[in-house]
């Protein structure tokens, strides 16, 4: 009964979609008889009825009713709470579910707020962003309907995969759907935008504020499933250059152009066409990771189980909005400007590097993770592509990035004499050739003899950024404290960001280059050194949760033989799945980890892997910090919406 | 300075950059290569086992043996031939005796000798080649 309420809220949704399309059509056409407000409308009631169908779905998983077969496959009666809610996007059905219910959110906002946008530009993009829905509708509709049936019904349900009852589950999925599928209302402003032949400075400060919030979403979402395989034993640690790792990183690199070329359109009116191709592309790159994910045709760490109609169908998606979107770009695309004169670099000059180096980056990773594919499809070989080739092809453009970054923020628009521009590089050159040498020489363990280029370079940019943050809330020029409600919050933003880029580089190099690992057994109370701490196995004990028992084993950590704290590591055995988990066991030093894992267990010795990990905190700390940056520099957008 | 020159400046930039990276991208990808093999196509003797290569198949049931301080042997199979497995370290728990596994490493006095053992994130997953003998 309650499956088909929710199967109905679905059909209702879909007729919303076509009528928002069919409305938006008319809109053109007989523009006396169809109001905006009518497409709006439509378009809110394609949300009510997706989040009420969502509900219903997130409704059958509390009540663990087994006749949906969605919810006997992936749930259990003795589930705790928490999973039986962020279960539901544990899987293909939902999580596809959870994407449409994105999609509508962006178009529901769209008609709510945005009240001063130009209407027609408006109807578009509502138009263009219910096709969108409409295809992903279709999807759920013919080939992952969670609302499927079966009797008799099962007593009980087959349960979450163990590995994914974690808290990692709760938001990871969500954010990163958000960075992928708020990229989706950027795409329709773009195709909009090239249809009404509006794309100037208002029409980026219309997208502006929707890229940023994408770009955030995605960064946090990367952020967390990279904390979260850091933690899960076997997915190969916080960054594995793994296919499914890489896809997410496609739209982040070019999201990341996006943000900045669109302030290029937004300021000077220049870099239009460009800037909407970003646009575009980026969209595509999130529905070509969404397609290579849930196909399960990327031989990964990462991956699903496999169902081959899906695959197709969502091929064909790709293939439609993919010819569809470029063949509209080619057609309207706005004259390409040659406004930029080279002699007069300002920032924009610096945008065009950055957003030139990104798209190297992009592709560099685009070719390492579809080249296997294709070579398998053409010949049959299958190979994999590892993290060498990433780190040898992605790390040299990175640097050269990030030793611009800094250089960027302090240009003016426009009018940079190019001494000054000299003078910045010197500085740069300087202030990094410095910290070399002193890192060289401070630093005493032995690692790559690259590494103390890598952090200068994070710490570069940490300080460039900061000094600049410090010199916006500093003196003026007159000689007084600037009054700080005068601050420009996007200004500070953006440095924010750039400075988490640095503390997320720092700490990437020094757990990379400075790490110590020991795998052994350990005799029941036996010291072992690792670094400068001591640490000691000093027994098991059994416990019971509420689906699994498990088996904790206790060390105590030392540092020059004062106790400094315990940490334990855990073998879980999931009863309803005869499944096996192991839960590392993390201790917190400043920004360092001792981490935990263990082999064989019982009460004599364990068998263990114990690593210490260097500053490995900022990796993370680095990425929320961009994050919040990015949200932090559109505080003061909307004054500038109205100026 | 006229447009047109300004033009070729860019276009240059543009041109220099991307073929850096096509340059150091194909360089990159000739080294670091990992091809990946079923036991069976394991006997084509023009395999090169000289270099790094994966290995995928099912763990054969009974074949798993732990020996002293974190060694483990076991057989990869796909049902149709067998390749003999070893490992020192920790073993991802998805690793079982009847599912799949996937072995990153090289060759030595005919046993594999892996350094990396990988596990999916899915109980059911199988590699595709024996999915399609089952």
């Amino acid at each position: 009964m309650i499956a088909k309420i929710g199967q109905l809220s679905i059909f209702l949704a879909f007729i919303s979609t076509i009528l928002t399309i069919v409305l938006a059509i008319l809109y053109f056409k007989k523009r006396d008889f169809i109001t905006d407000n009518s497409v709006k409308l439509a378009s809110v009631m394609q949300f009510i009825f997706i989040l009420f169908s969502y509900f219903v779905l997130t409704y059958s998983y509390v009540i663990s009713d087994f006749s949906i077969i969605n919810v006997w496959q992936n749930s259990h009666t003795a589930k705790p709470l928490i999973y039986k809610i962020t279960g539901v996007w544990g899987n293909h059905e939902g999580s596809i579910l959870l994407w449409v219910l994105i999609l509508t959110f962006m178009s529901f906002l769209i008609s709510i707020f945005s009240q001063e946008m130009n209407k027609s530009l408006k109807v578009r993009v509502l138009g263009i962003q219910s096709l969108v829905t409409l295809a992903f509708l279709l999807f759920i509709i013919l080939t992952s309907n969670p609302f499927l049936t079966q009797f008799p019904i099962p007593l009980n349900g087959l349960g979450l995969n163990p590995v994914l009852q974690d808290p990692g589950l709760i938001i990871h999925p969500p954010f990163l759907y958000l960075g992928y599928v708020g990229f989706s209302i950027v795409f329709s402003f773009a195709v909009a935008g090239l249809l009404e032949n509006k794309i100037d400075s208002k029409w980026a400060r219309w997208v502006y504020p929707w890229t940023m919030i994408s770009w955030s979403a995605l960064t946090i979402g990367i952020t967390i499933g990279s904390w979260w395989a850091y933690y899960e034993l076997g997915w190969g640690g916080w960054w594995f250059w793994d296919p499914v790792e890489n896809v997410s990183l496609l739209p982040w690199l070019t999201g990341t152009a996006l943000v900045h070329s669109t302030m290029v359109v937004r300021n000077i009116n220049s870099l239009k066409s460009w800037t909407v191709l970003l646009s575009i592309m980026t969209f595509l790159f999130s529905l070509l990771g969404t397609f290579l994910v849930r196909s399960g045709i990327l031989i990964s760490v990462h991956s699903f189980a496999v169902d081959p109609r899906r695959g197709l169908f969502m091929l064909f998606i790709l293939s439609f909005f993919t010819v569809s979107s470029l063949i509209i770009f080619a057609i309207k695309s706005p004259k390409p400007d040659y406004l930029i004169e080279y002699r007069k670099l300002g920032r924009e000059g610096l945008i065009i590097l950055n957003n030139l180096l990104l798209v190297v980056l992009c592709s560099v990773v685009f070719i390492g993770t579809l080249y296997p594919l294709l070579l398998e499809t053409i010949s049959g070989i299958k190979i994999s592509v590892g993290p060498p080739y990433f780190n040898i092809t992605f790390l040299p453009f990175a640097f050269i990035l990030m030793f611009f970054v800094p250089i960027g923020p302090v240009l003016n628009w426009k009018k940079t004499d190019l001494s000054r521009l000299i003078n910045l590089i010197l500085l740069a050159l300087i202030v990094n050739g410095v910290l070399i040498i002193s890192l060289y020489a401070f630093i005493d363990k032995k690692g790559p003899i690259l590494a103390p280029f890598s952090i200068a370079l994070g710490l570069w940019l940490i300080a460039g950024s900061l000094v600049t943050i410090v010199k916006r809330f500093g003196l003026s020029e007159e000689g007084y404290i600037r009054n700080i409600t005068r601050v420009r919050l996007s200004k500070i933003g953006s440095n924010l960001a750039h400075a988490g880029l640095g503390v997320l580089i720092v700490g990437v190099t020094i757990v990379t280059a400075y790490e110590t690992k020991v795998d052994r057994v350990f005799e029941l109370n036996e010291k072992i050194e690792l670094d400068n701490f001591q640490i000691q196995y000093i027994g098991i004990k059994p416990n019971i949760g509420k689906n699994y028992d498990e088996i904790v084993a206790n060390f105590i950590i030392y540092k020059s033989e004062d106790k400094i704290g315990d940490i334990s590591s855990t073998k879980r055995f999931y009863r309803s799945q005869d499944t096996m988990t192991t839960e590392a066991g993390i201790y917190r030093y400043f920004f360092s980890h001792i981490y935990i894992t263990l082999s064989d267990i019982n009460e004599e010795y364990v068998v263990a892997s114990i690593s210490y990990k260097p500053f490995v905190k900022l990796i993370w700390l680095g990425g929320f910090l961009m994050a919040f940056g990015g949200l932090v520099s559109l505080v003061d957008n909307k004054k500038r919406l109205k100026s | 300075m006229s447009k047109r020159t300004n033009r070729i400046y860019y276009l240059l930039l543009v041109f220099v950059i991307s073929s850096l990276g096509v340059l150091f991208v194909l360089k990159a990808l000739e080294d670091n290569i990992i091809f990946f093999y079923t036991p069976t196509e394991l006997l084509d003797p023009k395999i090169n086992t000289e270099k790094k290569i994966r290995i995928g198949g099912m763990v054969k049931e009974n074949s798993i043996l732990k020996l002293d301080n974190l060694k483990i042997t076991f057989i990869v199979t796909d049902l149709e031939n067998d390749t003999p497995v070893s490992y020192k370290g920790i073993l991802p728990d998805l690793f079982r005796e009847g599912q799949g596994v996937v072995a990153e490493g090289k060759f030595a006095n005919g046993f594999f000798l892996a350094d990396k053992i990988i596990a999916k994130h899915d109980e059911n997953y199988m590699p595709y080649e024996i999915f399609e003998k089952k």
